[in-house]
């Protein structure tokens, strides 16, 4: 299988400020990734990065084959929805996609309108008055409708409501998922996308701490219990986070059969319990552990 | 050496790989067409601007007209002088304006709304320079057709703020003087412009052009300034400078647009050097200028530091013509005196029937040639005086030839004017004798006489 996103050691600041530190990572044609950050790690430079708006100081980038010069030309082959969708305040919806039609020879006018119904669009909505749900799905419209190989979806329910979230995150990316598209989805409420992820990268610091399979993340993700031999002792071990707890017993979050195992092994613990840890909750403890030991 | 170190050599290697050749055709295509399909988008995005501005210069004929009105001065004259200014400031500060609302306007907003477009920033930025470019030609336009259609004295006022008095008579003048403004607005647009688009800031980026324009054009007036004055038979190669300089100035504009996008809009690392290379290159056209100026100031002073005496000395290049001409005058039988330190000469009559006519006695004594020289083509010029007659008027005529042959009559001129020979390629100015004001003959045999007074 292709690889659709190759990063190897991808910096980037702004003034004094390193926002991406050497960033590699890389996900294979026809997936959907998870992007795992806190406000301010870097999502949206990465995000930039990717559609060749920004250029790297350092590193190697590469998208569907192709290395961003600057051209714009790979972004004829992306479709992009960013976290605060911005348009042409003169325009009205149905301008806009008009408007963006001249720039991308594979627009496909059937699709665009077929998905402007779906998500309820009015095509006469001004962009001037239009609420930040109505930007957001006139983005999706936008992204989807010349029928992109990658989708960089940044925070791409951010302003829908719950009904439509729903329709967009559980059929439109599972639709496009389906075709065969890569995607590449940053988003808050990452529980929701339990569903349809393939993958989930930590982005912590400015690198990628963590690359998580999600299915393996779904089967081997697990909560560890023990109690310490030393209580100032605690172990560190890759693949693990820190849990609340109370003493004498201490707990980890495991995102992985291996790092259990390894965490056991340590031999600073006795383990009380293991169990199961739900997608939702591994994925919280992953971003929140972003900066913690990496997997 | 050894026989297989020495480099293999292909003496047939093509120096441009056809490939390579049909590629960049293609993408020069490709950026053309993404040009055009970007430039309506600019358009649109600054539709007031450009829709109101045409609307202010017609705006200004009604005021202009109600100022003339208070203050009791011909209506046509305050028209003709509102569409002066629009033409020498009005039209350069509307590029200025354009260039740099144009420039500013693609960054911030537009930048996050355009952002997923299949576009690279100069494809944007150049496409928004045609677009900025071609709503000054629209209000270009309109001032030339106002002056056109609303008033002959306000054509008259152009032409002559375009020919600036003397410099109409040196020929090429005006059309090289048409170059230096059509590149200077041209680089006033695009430094505006890339100013504005570096800095994100309108008023920054009109400044910065304002300050360089300033630098630009202040050589080129002082240096036109100094030939109307004192030497414009040594005008054409500074209009030569001034033209190279202002269309340097505009390529070189064009060149840091096209290394400041990319750099600009993907805010890549611009280090100090790069940066002052940028501003540099800019300005290039600019600072060249200074030199063609100096150039010129020191060719004027040398000029102006000759004496008049300084035909008498024998590598004056003056001299040397005088001396040719003698030499002619005197091979056609004539002989050529010289009357005066100022040049005057007397031609005696000769065997020529030309030169017989034109030297011919008169009843007062012999006609004079009172001034005589080749000009730049090596043709030659004569003004002949009639023999002063008692109660009448002296006539004056002014003969010539192609310095080969005899002399034919030119022109008699107007009995009030004296002849002042400046030089020049075609220049023979004159003055009236109460020296009110001057004219000048436009001298070439192509034509007929045209005798300007202003």
């Amino acid at each position: 299988m292709s690889t659709a996103i190759r990063l190897e050691g991808v910096r980037r600041s702004f003034g004094r400020k390193e926002v991406l530190r050497g960033v590699t990572a890389s996900a294979e044609t026809g997936k959907v990734v998870g992007l795992l950050g806190r406000n301010g790690e870097g999502k949206s430079t990465l995000f930039k990065i990717l559609l060749d708006l920004l250029e790297p100081d350092a590193g190697t980038v590469e998208v569907l084959g192709e290395r961003p010069d600057g051209s714009g030309r790979l972004r004829r082959r992306i479709g992009y929805v960013a976290e605060r969708p911005a348009f042409h305040d003169f325009l009205s919806a149905g301008e806009v996609l008009e408007w963006r039609a001249k720039f991308f020879p594979e627009w496909d006018a059937a699709r665009a309108d077929s998905l402007m119904r779906r998500l309820k669009l009015d095509p006469g909505t001004r962009v001037k008055g239009a609420s930040k749900g109505q930007l957001a799905k006139l983005a999706w419209v936008c992204a989807a409708a010349h029928d992109p190989d990658l989708l960089l979806l940044d925070e791409p329910t951010s302003g829908l409501d719950a009904l439509v979230r729903e329709e967009v995150l559980g059929e439109l990316i599972g639709e496009l998922h389906a075709g065969g598209k890569t995607i590449l989805i940053a988003n808050h409420r990452m529980e929701e996308l339990g569903g349809i992820l393939d993958e989930v990268w930590v982005l912590s610091d400015g690198v990628i701490t963590a690359a998580v399979e999600l299915e393996k993340l779904r089967t081997e993700a697990c909560q560890v219990t023990a109690r310490l031999h030393d209580w100032g002792a605690r172990p560190v071990v890759p693949g693990t986070a820190a849990m609340p707890s109370e003493r004498p017993l201490a707990a980890w979050a495991a995102f992985s059969r291996e790092a259990a195992d390894a965490l056991a092994a340590s031999g600073a613990l006795d383990v009380v319990e293991r169990r199961p840890l739900p997608l939702e909750e591994a994925m919280k403890l992953l971003l929140k552990d972003a900066g913690g030991n990496h997997v | 050496m050894s026989e297989e170190t020495l480099p293999a050599v292909r003496l047939n290697a093509p120096l441009v790989r056809p490939n390579a050749l049909v590629g960049a055709l293609a993408r020069v295509r490709e950026g053309a067409a993404a040009i055009r399909r970007y430039a309506p988008t600019e358009a649109r995005r600054n539709r007031v601007l450009y829709a109101g501005w045409p609307l202010i210069i017609l705006g200004t004929m009604p005021f202009a007209a109600a100022i003339a009105v208070a203050s009791d001065i011909p209506v046509g004259q305050a028209v003709s002088g509102a569409l002066a200014a629009w033409a020498v400031a009005g039209l350069p500060i509307t590029a200025v304006l354009f260039g740099a609302v144009s420039g500013a306007g693609l960054r911030g907003p537009a930048e996050d709304a355009e952002a997923p477009l299949p576009l690279s920033p100069r494809q944007r930025a150049f496409g928004a320079l045609a677009a900025a470019s071609a709503a000054f030609l629209g209000n270009a336009a309109l001032v030339a057709a106002l002056v056109a259609a609303t008033s002959h004295d306000a054509g008259e006022l152009l032409s002559g703020i375009a020919s600036l008095g003397n410099w109409g008579s040196v020929a090429g003048y005006v059309g090289a003087m048409g170059a230096v403004a059509a590149c200077s607005v041209a680089w006033l647009t695009t430094a505006s412009f890339t100013a504005a688009y570096a800095a994100s800031h309108a008023v920054l980026g009109g400044v910065a052009a304002l300050v360089g324009g300033t630098l630009l054009m202040l050589p080129l007036g002082a240096g036109a300034a100094l030939f109307i004055n004192h030497a414009p038979e040594l005008a054409m190669p500074f209009l030569a400078a001034a033209v190279a300089s202002s269309a340097v100035s505009a390529g070189a504009a064009g060149l840091a647009l096209a290394k400041t996008a990319p750099l600009a809009a993907r805010s890549a690392r611009l280090s100090w050097a790069k940066a002052s290379l940028l501003s540099v290159l800019t300005l290039s056209g600019s600072l060249g200028a200074w030199p063609a100026f100096w150039n010129a100031g020191r060719a004027v002073k040398a000029r102006l530091e000759q004496p008049w005496g300084g035909w008498d000395k024998k590598d004056s290049l003056q001299s040397q013509r005088e001396k040719r001409l003698e030499g002619l005058m005197e091979g056609l039988g004539g002989r050529l005196v010289r009357e005066t330190p100022a040049g005057t000469v007397v031609l005696l009559p000769g065997s020529d029937p030309a030169l017989g006519e034109l030297v011919r006695r008169g009843r007062g004594g012999f006609e004079r040639v009172t001034r005589a020289f080749f000009d730049l083509d090596g043709r030659v010029w004569a003004e002949v005086r009639a023999p002063f007659v008692e109660g009448q008027a002296t006539v004056r005529t002014i003969w010539t030839g192609d310095g080969k042959g005899p002399l034919t009559r030119y022109l008699t001129l107007p009995p009030d004017m004296e002849l002042e020979v400046y030089g020049g390629r075609a220049a023979v100015d004159t003055s009236p004798y109460d020296y009110s004001d001057d004219s000048y003959i436009l001298l070439d045999p192509a034509k007929p006489p045209l005798l300007k007074r202003q």
